[in-house]
């Protein structure tokens, strides 16, 4: 079984609690024997999307920015039975490190419309029961930027086919084994092998 | 007179042919009327453009009003806004001007305004953390039937929006929060959500054929679960 991992970590030692968390997913989608794609955003070039809808028109399923490094992010969602999302909280959303690749996603979709939950929605382009998990990390504890946070994992989780969605927020000095070990209790991860 | 300065920040790839641009160009002339000083810039230019980035970053520290327009991405601000008002953050740390006002507006492609609440919190959030007395996120949503058509040429369809930006106008110059009731009108819907859908829907069908791709929109092009 297939995950996709988004690295939203600022670059290497700009943000060890980050750093830390991205370890901790790491170290229990390993250990739950998942097989992983993990993509360090903040060291992959991948440039802003020009908003033309050519992928979901003149090119169809097809980014048409192609001298860049996305294209392996939409070949492992299209396969992935698994998306985790990890960002320094960053105004209460994500930061741009992760964002930057968010952006360039909507070729998976769909451009027609669909009702989900009283809300129209687009739907999948690789339809597949996924599961989202979305790891925060804050300096501090911080109740605005941890329930702004909160809500716009809600909306994205709608926005991917209203699929099941975990956030989980990290803060102060929370330790690599705290981490893992919270993570770990997770059901997203599924069992532990035996 | 009022010779506040106020800076417009257009955040959208699309750039003049943006929504972004037409809603907030409509604010801007009003503003103008009211005797405020305007400038108008573009984010997405300044990207990787050492000398147009630093003059984006001069004048944001130098406005009164900063207004921010944008489309949304993916449920909040594209990224490269993001990663902007990062760097502003970054670089007001503790010793930003006083009295410096943020007002935001933001579009959304789907009928509901309401998917665009998260990018709403991000930019109050953010002027919180920069120094901007944050005066309110004026959102609306079929931003798509605006295309880049200044707002007076968009016909009945945006009276409200129209209405409430106007009306939003008089606020601002005062750097006075925009009220509940002119934030609500700003998004009501333009027409029936099901009429809008259905243009919408017939609008990727027409692109479709134009490109000769009419019977590829459904295509996929990667098979994951195949690969290692
Ligand atoms: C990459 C991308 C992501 C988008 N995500 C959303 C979204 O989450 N919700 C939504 O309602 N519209 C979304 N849209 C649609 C835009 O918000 C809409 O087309 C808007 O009118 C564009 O405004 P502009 O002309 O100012 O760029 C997205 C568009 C693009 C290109």
């Amino acid at each position: 079984m297939k995950a996709v991992f988004f690295k939203g970590s600022p670059p290497a030692g700009r943000d060890p609690l980050s750093n830390r968390a991205a370890a901790a997913v790491s170290a229990v989608l390993k250990s739950r024997g998942w097989e992983t794609k993990a993509f360090p955003l903040a060291a992959m070039d991948i440039k802003a999307c020009r908003g033309c809808f050519s992928c979901w028109t003149r090119t169809p399923g097809c980014c048409v920015i192609r001298d860049d490094d996305q294209e392996a992010i939409l070949r492992a969602w299209s396969g992935a039975e698994r998306i985790i999302l990890l960002t320094p909280i960053t105004f209460g959303g994500y930061a741009p490190e992760l964002k930057k690749a968010l952006d360039r996603i909507i070729p998976v979709l769909l451009p027609f419309f669909i009702r989900i939950q009283g809300e129209t929605h687009h739907p999948q382009r690789y339809p597949l029961p996924r599961r989202l998990l979305a790891v925060g990390t804050l300096k501090q504890e911080d109740a605005g930027n941890e329930g702004a946070f909160r809500q716009l994992v809600g909306r994205n989780a709608l926005n991917m086919g209203d699929v099941e969605a975990t956030t989980l927020v990290f803060s102060g000095d929370a330790s690599l084994a705290e981490m893992e070990r919270r993570l770990s209790q997770e059901p997203f991860f599924g069992a532990e092998a035996s | 007179m009022n010779s506040r300065k106020v800076l417009l920040l257009v955040a959208s790839p699309r750039g003049a042919a943006s929504t972004s641009k037409s809603l907030g160009e409509h604010l801007l002339a009003v503003l103008e009327e009211r005797g405020m000083a305007l400038k108008t810039l573009q984010l997405y230019p300044a990207l990787g453009d050492e000398r147009k980035m630093s003059e984006l970053l001069g004048a944001v520290d130098l406005c009164d009003l900063l207004v921010l327009a944008f489309p949304l991405y993916v449920d909040q601000l594209p990224a490269p806004l993001i990663d902007l008002l990062r760097l502003v953050a970054e670089r007001r740390n503790g010793q930003a001007r006083t009295g410096q006002a943020l007002a935001a507006i933001v579009n959304c492609g789907f009928p509901e305004t309401a998917h665009c609440r998260p990018a709403a919190d991000i930019v109050r959030l953010f002027s919180a953390q920069a120094g901007f007395r944050f005066l309110g996120c004026l959102a609306t949503g079929m931003g798509g039937a605006i295309g880049n058509r200044p707002l007076g040429k968009a016909g009945a369809i945006v009276r409200h929006q129209r209405r409430a930006l106007d009306r939003a106008a008089a606020f601002l110059c005062e750097s006075r929060e925009i009220p509940a009731d002119v934030l609500a009108l700003m998004g009501r819907a333009m027409m029936p959500r099901w009429f809008y859908n259905f243009v919408a829907d017939r609008g990727w069908k027409k692109a479709a054929k134009k490109y000769g791709t009419a019977n590829r929109l459904f295509d996929r092009h990667y098979d994951g679960r195949q690969e290692t």
